[in-house]
């Protein structure tokens, strides 16, 4: 079914639209969330939630593309989750990947507000536009938004896993090195 | 920052590249193989198109056989796609001439010419050369070394690209041409200086195939033939039936068959070996007890004027025969006897007089696969394009017999 069709369907408060957003993105979600959460289980609970979110949200929202939308939706839906049990689960793998974009993006402190952050963020867009290679940005982006974990990442490329952490530390630093040049971080 | 925040900032990374990094496929061990399994195959094919129809040159002038005319050896060479780095010789038209080496006559590079089969595309008389592409037939004048066209298909009809041309046969006067158009075959009789038509266009007759053959009146002919039985149908089945009547072809020389009664062969068996004409025949012999049917091969030899010569090629007592060429009265052929203990058997190159019988040997430990000569010098050559060719000079006695050859020199 296409994209087209399964917002038309949300628009019409068809519930038919959470199982066609299942049986064509199910398995990214899952994925991004299971990533996330560390746990099948939770995950599961997750991406249900994450398809109510998206048949509530639209409309009006009106995602051009669908599977960004519900990706990030899960995504966030995920990471609250994960947050209410930070307390228990402080080491868990997401916080570890967390912590190095952060430490990368923040430099310490945070944006002053909301439009700081996006400029941040257009400019991270536009390095992995236009400065990175296709495989780095891969690596960067399965990492750092989906939460992949470094032996996922091995099977996805067939990289060995040394040169998956390399390559990683190389493409945050030119990343910093590039918010940098342009003022975005101290 | 904290994490919250992160959280919310990677909701601004861009919905393309969010959606690249989606379509990362795993790569799986099945994956790989079958990468590798379709690097194999396209290095097999590769391998195996070069040997077929690459070709991969070299830098003498290969093994294709050439024609002989007046002492020189015109051959082609050079054809097919040298790999990069890969010395060879360009593509074209040799002329060697035994003490002083090759030179290139006709650079063929910018034209198709097949060079595979050079019986049907090259031919000489004492004065030209004449080539062809399969549509131009090109003359090249030995003298002057002058090229003009002889002939071009579609000249008169338009229709350049169905029609097709091969060289059936050159003499001093003339050049006879097949022109095919479609499936229509007819044959023009041109000038051999001018390229002026001659005479009208023959069209070939149904009840006649014209084979290209040295010996001139042989042809073969549509003649009636008792009704075979079934088991003689089946094993050769080349019988044709008009009107109730069987008919087959017979090879004929000057209306009389050459062939014993019973023997049959076609024009792929027969071969021109200059002032000889071999001619492999084969005949129904019956069957066994297990009620197989069973054939008798033998190799018939003629000379010039249609008569049989008696040549036992066929293996008698551990003994080959193979004709390889033949001048004036002298016949050129392999001996190849079996050795006890040996795989393969001991070969000699052979001589023999068709008129005394007389045989003597003129090259011990020797195994030719393919022969030219005029009677002074040999080239040997194994037939292919990226084989070899050698040359040699023949020696003869005070009464004119052959006694031996000299090698002039190796891959010429």
């Amino acid at each position: 079914m296409l994209d087209l069709e399964i917002v038309a369907l949300c628009r019409g408060r068809d519930p038919a639209a959470l199982e066609a957003m299942a049986e064509k993105y199910g398995a990214y979600c899952h994925r991004v969330a299971a990533n996330v959460l560390g746990s099948d289980h939770d995950a599961e609970e997750c991406v249900n939630d994450a398809y109510l979110a998206v048949w509530n949200a639209i409309p009006p929202a009106d995602p051009p593309r669908l599977l960004p939308y519900l990706a990030k939706t899960t995504r966030n839906i995920a990471l609250h989750r994960l947050e209410r049990e930070r307390a228990r689960k402080r080491d868990s793998r997401m916080d570890l990947v967390l912590d190095e974009l952060a430490e990368v993006l923040s430099g310490g402190r945070d944006p002053a507000d909301e439009a700081e952050g996006a400029a941040l963020m257009e400019a991270v867009n536009d390095f992995l536009r236009q400065k990175a290679k296709k495989t780095e940005r891969a690596l960067f982006l399965r990492r750092y938004f989906w939460g992949d974990s470094i032996g996922d990442l091995r099977a996805l490329t067939g990289f060995s896993e040394s040169k998956i952490k390399s390559q990683l530390m190389r493409t945050r630093k030119r990343l910093r090195a590039y918010l940098e040049e342009r003022g975005l971080l101290p | 920052m904290k994490h919250e925040k992160l959280y919310a900032f990677l909701d601004y990374l861009d919905d393309d590249l969010v959606l690249e990094s989606a379509e990362v496929k795993k790569r799986t061990w099945r994956g790989r193989l079958l990468i590798a399994l379709c690097v194999f195959v396209i290095l097999a094919v590769v391998y195996v198109a070069s040997t077929w129809t690459i070709y991969h040159p070299p830098e003498d002038v290969g093994g294709t056989p050439g024609v002989l005319q007046d002492g020189a050896y015109y051959v082609y060479a050079g054809s097919g796609f040298p790999i990069p780095g890969q010395r060879s010789v360009p593509r074209g038209i040799w002329r060697y001439v035994p003490g002083e080496g090759k030179e290139l006559l006709v650079d063929t590079k910018e034209r198709q010419v097949f060079s595979i089969v050079p019986d049907w595309s090259m031919a000489i008389n004492s004065h030209s050369l004449y080539y062809t592409d399969w549509q131009t037939l090109w003359r090249l004048d030995l003298e002057t070394r002058e090229e003009t066209v002889l002939f071009r298909c579609g000249q008169t009809a338009g229709v350049r690209e169905e029609e097709n041309l091969i060289l059936h046969r050159v003499e001093e006067d003339t050049v006879v041409i097949q022109r095919w158009k479609g499936d229509q075959a007819e044959w023009l009789t041109l000038d051999s200086r001018t390229g002026r038509q001659v005479r009208p266009p023959e069209l070939p007759q149904d009840t006649v195939q014209t084979v290209t053959l040295s010996l001139d009146g042989a042809a073969f002919a549509l003649v009636p033939h008792p009704a075979p039985a079934d088991e003689v149908t089946e094993m050769f089945g080349d019988f044709t039936k008009y009107g109730g009547q069987y008919y087959w072809y017979d090879l004929q020389f000057e209306g009389r068959s050459l062939l014993p009664p019973g023997w049959r062969t076609d024009p792929g068996s027969c071969q021109d070996l200059g002032s000889v004409l071999s001619v492999g025949g084969w005949r129904y012999t019956g069957a066994d007890a297990d009620g197989h049917q069973l054939s008798e091969r033998k190799t018939f030899l003629f000379d010039s004027a249609g008569s049989p010569i008696p040549f036992e090629a066929e293996p008698k007592e551990g003994v080959w025969l193979i004709p390889l060429a033949a001048w004036d009265e002298w016949l050129c052929f392999t001996r190849e006897t079996q050795r006890p203990g040996y795989d393969t058997p001991a070969s000699d190159l052979m001589v023999r007089n068709i008129e005394t019988g007389q045989e003597r040997v003129l090259l011990e430990h020797a195994r030719f696969l393919l022969v030219i000569t005029d009677g002074t010098w040999v080239y040997s050559c194994d037939g292919s394009v990226t084989g070899h060719t050698d040359c040699w000079r023949i020696d003869y006695d005070d009464q004119g017999g052959p006694t031996g050859l000299t090698l002039i020199e190796d891959n010429i």
